[in-house]
Order: C-alpha cells, then sequence, then structure tokens
C-alpha cells in the first residue's frame, strides 16, 4: 500500500497547501544566491515551477487551467504578482493566467537552463515574486482558519 | 542582521528541547521517530538560516526568519504533544488494535500516536509536511482511557482518509458550481453586500468577483470533509459512533457555529441519513438530544451570514455522494464491518463478568460496551450496577487486549 500521505506527490499549487509558504521562501533564497552569483541548487525553483506549470499551464484554447477550480489559489497566486511588481494591476482572472504562466515559463527556463542565465533584474522580480507568494500564502491560511481558533494543521 | 541571528538561536534552542524528549521513554518507536523526523526539517532550516548573509536581498532574508517563527509555531505543539504520548493517562491497551485499525484503512505505512490532550474535542494533527504518513490523534485527557469514546478516532481517521482519496479535488467543481449558481439565484442579495459594476459573467472571471465568494468555497470544502468524516466514524464504528459522538458533545453549546462545520442539528440530520444508508440504527430521538449553535447576526454580519448561506447549500448538496463515498472507501478498503451476531456474544460474556475472545475488532468490542452500557438491566441483579461504568470500561479494556494477543498469535502462526 502506498504511504498515506506523500507531499511530494502534490504537484498542483493550493494556496492552503501548508508547504507552500515554506518552499517559496526556499525557492526566493535560492534566486537571490543566483543574483549574487553563488552556486546554489534550484531544487526549491524546481519543485515549484513544477506545481505552478500543473496549475497554470494552458492545456488547449477550450480547455480551463487546473487552477481555476479553486478561487483561493487564484486570490493568493494574483496578489504574489501585484504585490511583486511583476506586471501592472490584474483585473480578470484570463490576465492572471497569462501572467502566471509568462512567469512560470521565465522560471522554468532559469531553473533548466543554467547557463544562459537571465538579466539580473528578471530574477529580481522571480525572487520578489516568491518571497511574495510565501507571505501571501501564510496570510491567506491564517484568514481562512481565523474562525477556527486552532492550530492550523488540526482538522 | 539582527532578525537572523536570532532566527538562528530559537531554531537552536528548539533542536536542543527534540534532543531532551529524545531521552524520554517511549511506549511505542513512532513517537521517536516523529521527533527525528521533526529534527531533520528543523536542521535543514538551520542550514538555510546558516548559508544566508548581509548581501543577501533583505526581504528574502526577513522573509525566510518569518518562516522560521512560522514552523516553530507549528512545530512545537508537535513535541507536546508526542511528550504527553507518553503520559500513563494514555489508554496504551487502545494503541495497537488502533494503529490495526488505521493501516486497514490507510495503507501499512501508517504512522500513529495518540495522545492524552488538555483540549475537550478530539482531534488530529494530519498532513503534517515534516511528518508524511503520520496521524497524530488527541484525546480529551479525562476521557482519554475511556475506551467507550475510542469511536470519535473514527471522525479523526476520516480526515486522512479525506486526504489520501484526494476527496477535495473530486467534489471541488461540484461545491463550486453550487455557489455559483446559487449567487445567481440570488443575484440581487448579492449586489447589495458586493457593490461594484458587475455582471453574473463576471463571477468566474473578474479577480474582486472571484475573491469575494472564495471563503464561501473554502468553508464549504471544510464542511464536506467534517461532514465525511462523521460518515466515515459511522462506517467503522456504526451505532458505538452516534453513542460516543453523543456522549461527548450534546446538546451542544452556544456559542456562535464554527463556519468549517455544518449547525449542529443538520450535522446531527446527516448522520442519521448516513446511518440509515449504511444500516446502523440511530438511537431514538438521537436528533432531540442537540441544538443549534447562534447563526452570525443578522444586522451586523450580513456578508459573512450570506456566505455562510451559500457555504451550508453546497456542502448539503453533495451529502448523498460524500455517504456513499465514505460507505464504498471503507467497504472496500478490507477493513472488517462489525457482526450483531459477534456483538452479542461479547455482550453475553459481558454479563459473565469476563473478557471476550474471538471479538475480531475494535468495533465488535466498542459496540458490545455500548449496548451494555445502555442496558439498564444489565448487571441488575448483582453488586456491580453500582460500579458498572468502571467495571464495564475495565472489561472492554482487557477484551481490547485479549483481541490484540489473539492478533499476533494469529500472525506469528
Amino acid at each position: 500500500m502506498p504511504a498515506l500521505i506523500d507531499v511530494h506527490e502534490k504537484e498542483i499549487l493550493r494556496a492552503l497547501d501548508a508547504d507552500l509558504p515554506f518552499l517559496s521562501s526556499r525557492a526566493a533564497i535560492e534566486l537571490d544566491n543566483v543574483v549574487l552569483g553563488r552556486p546554489t541548487e534550484l531544487s526549491s525553483v524546481k519543485a515549484l515551477v513544477r506545481r505552478l506549470s500543473n496549475s497554470f499551464e494552458p492545456i488547449h484554447e477550450t480547455a480551463t487551467p487546473r487552477s481555476l477550480m479553486d478561487p483561493a489559489t487564484l486570490t493568493v497566486v494574483s496578489r504574489a504578482i501585484s504585490g511583486s511588481q511583476w506586471t501592472s494591476k490584474l483585473t480578470t482572472v484570463d490576465q492572471l493566467v497569462t501572467e502566471a504562466w509568462n512567469l512560470t515559463s521565465s522560471m522554468k527556463k532559469s531553473s533548466e537552463d543554467r547557463t544562459s542565465t537571465p538579466e539580473k533584474q528578471v530574477l529580481e522580480r522571480m525572487r520578489d515574486f516568491c518571497v511574495a507568494l510565501s507571505k501571501c500564502a501564510a496570510s491567506y491560511r491564517k484568514t481562512i482558519h481565523a474562525a477556527r481558533p486552532v492550530h492550523r494543521y488540526r482538522r | 542582521m539582527l532578525p537572523l541571528q536570532h532566527a538562528r538561536k530559537r531554531v537552536r534552542s528548539f533542536l536542543a528541547e527534540i534532543n531532551r524528549l529524545r531521552e524520554s521513554e517511549f511506549p511505542y518507536e513512532q513517537s521517536k521517530g516523529a521527533l527525528a523526523l521533526i529534527q531533520e526539517v528543523a536542521e535543514r532550516h538551520l542550514e538555510s538560516l546558516d548559508a544566508l548573509t548581509d548581501e543577501n536581498d533583505i526581504d528574502t532574508v526577513i522573509n525566510e526568519c518569518g518562516m522560521t517563527v512560522t514552523f516553530l509555531y507549528d512545530n512545537l505543539p508537535f513535541l507536546g504533544f508526542i511528550l504527553r504520548s507518553t503520559n500513563i493517562r494514555n489508554g496504551f491497551e487502545v494503541y495497537f488494535p488502533l494503529l490495526r485499525l488505521a493501516r486497514a484503512i490507510l495503507g501499512e505505512d501508517t504512522k500513529l500516536i495518540i495522545s492524552s490532550e488538555w483540549d475537550y474535542s478530539p482531534f488530529i494533527y494530519g498532513g503534517i509536511p515534516e511528518l508524511p504518513g503520520f496521524v497524530l490523534i488527541g484525546l480529551p485527557a479525562p476521557e482519554s482511557a475511556n475506551p467507550l469514546l475510542m469511536p470519535l478516532a473514527g471522525h479523526e481517521l476520516g480526515h486522512s482518509v479525506w486526504i489520501k482519496h484526494k476527496c477535495k479535488d473530486i467534489f471541488a467543481t461540484e461545491i463550486r458550481e453550487k455557489i455559483l449558481s446559487e449567487i445567481k439565484a440570488r443575484w440581487t442579495e448579492y449586489t447589495i453586500l458586493f457593490p461594484g459594476d458587475l455582471t453574473d459573467a463576471d463571477l468566474e472571471t473578474d479577480l474582486f468577483a472571484l475573491q469575494t465568494w472564495a471563503p464561501a468555497f473554502d468553508w464549504a470544502i471544510n464542511q464536506a470533509e467534517e461532514e465525511f468524516c462523521d460518515y466515515i466514524g459511522i462506517a467503522i464504528f456504526g451505532e458505538a459512533y452516534l453513542h460516543a459522538f453523543a456522549y461527548l458533545l450534546a446538546p451542544g453549546m452556544s456559542d456562535e457555529r464554527p463556519f468549517h462545520y455544518p449547525n449542529m442539528r443538520r450535522r446531527v440530520a446527516d448522520m442519521k441519513e448516513a446511518a440509515t444508508t449504511m444500516g446502523v440504527a440511530t438511537p431514538q430521538s438521537y436528533e432531540q438530544c442537540f441544538i443549534d449553535m447562534v447563526e452570525p447576526d443578522d444586522a451586523t454580519e450580513r456578508e459573512k451570514k450570506f456566505l455562510l448561506s451559500l457555504a451550508d447549500t453546497a456542502s448539503q448538496s453533495i451529502r448523498s455522494q460524500l455517504i456513499e463515498k465514505a460507505r464504498t472507501l471503507i467497504l472496500n478498503s478490507g477493513f472488517i464491518p462489525r457482526s450483531n451476531e459477534i456483538i452479542k456474544n461479547i455482550v453475553g460474556r459481558f454479563e459473565l463478568v469476563v473478557p471476550a475472545e474471538d471479538t475480531r475488532g475494535l468495533s465488535n468490542i466498542l459496540n458490545a460496551g455500548w449496548v451494555a452500557l445502555n442496558d439498564d438491566s444489565f448487571w441488575r441483579k448483582t453488586n456491580l450496577s453500582e460500579m458498572k461504568d468502571t467495571t464495564l470500561k475495565e472489561l472492554i479494556l482487557k477484551t481490547i487486549e485479549v483481541y490484540e494477543i489473539e492478533e499476533r498469535t494469529r500472525v506469528s502462526r
């Protein structure tokens, strides 16, 4: 029988996943180390990119990305994108999905092709997005569970 | 940088505490294993902090320092829980049978820790990234050695079943659609509460509109999960779950209702429906034993009330599917359902004040316990009637021990 909860199986970005704030923070550190020219494993960036890709990758024109099933995730990602100044104000879900996919593609390229490091400014914006995502995911979780005066893993 | 120094020191203190705890005597290995896993994650946090320097981006550093606060905030209660799992207040007789039951339902890799806790409501810590495969069940201290309340662990295991079988993903679309159709049906009310230049077509495409109903979606998912867990408890423990639930919670409290549960009377009515579907007899006048908790105020909490009503409607709309999902998951898990004949035999043995043999599982034993407890004529003609509760609990615990020995010898044969 498989393990009860294999956290590595979670390939979709979910705003309420308990490890998202930590994963995003680690990814930000890795990207910051790339900015500083330090040798860095990009394992957290890759893990985050996997989740973003599976959530925002356009499957085909008529299909709905999986992320659209979950309004909390859309809310958190839109706040993170706006908060990191990745783009100007987002107002529609279509804009959000497009920008999230652009951002994911940039991060994917950076993590897979280490020979052509993107401009420092682009790396910094990706790093800032990761910091913002870490904060937004942590704060959204708190808001939603505010009605429960208990520990966040308690169900 | 001061926050960085503080962050490193507090993680080191946490690690020192783990080292002290590892010196404790543990009744089973899994508590120690959990400590080792938490230690690994804390060490990774420390490595990450140690690698940061003044050259790193300040926002990135500050955020990581904040994440260590979050990590400690989340994980310190686990250390306390693990420590309390060693307390003799726990009903250790129940541990291995409950672990066997959890593994039958969740898989052989399941790791269980049970602890006597200082919270009145039983609870579970589950889906913990640091502790994959672990299920931590807390039972209220005054009742933690009371085997008659063990069926409530069925609800707590239900949360792990919900996660394992990705039930949120299964029901999310339907819940989302129901919330959207409800908003459209109550459009005037919605636009008064959330004024803006919106049309109903914007509900799924406009980010502002999306954020207005997102809490209703999350609450509905939470409510569905809690109801599902009740149904899992009923599927495993049958009547014993209903009795244990009423013992601990009836009639309910007069506080404002929590949003992640349906209100009490609806919850109980839904449990009754699940029981009927699963062939479980609901105690007479069961619903009348409970009262509703207070709804949000009409005048001052209109938005909250509106969103909560959306959540209630959406979670209620999938009630039958949740019952069926719980029923089939337990049926297909290989869990051996309770048997009325075996329960009757166990009650017969209890009547003679001797532990029962060949009980084939916790569910039979605990249901027999409740049958005996609820029977006013039980032991009436003996000198045991005044000590009925205490004697019965001891008999149940002894019977659970016999069951465990039978299982171990059966496996070794």
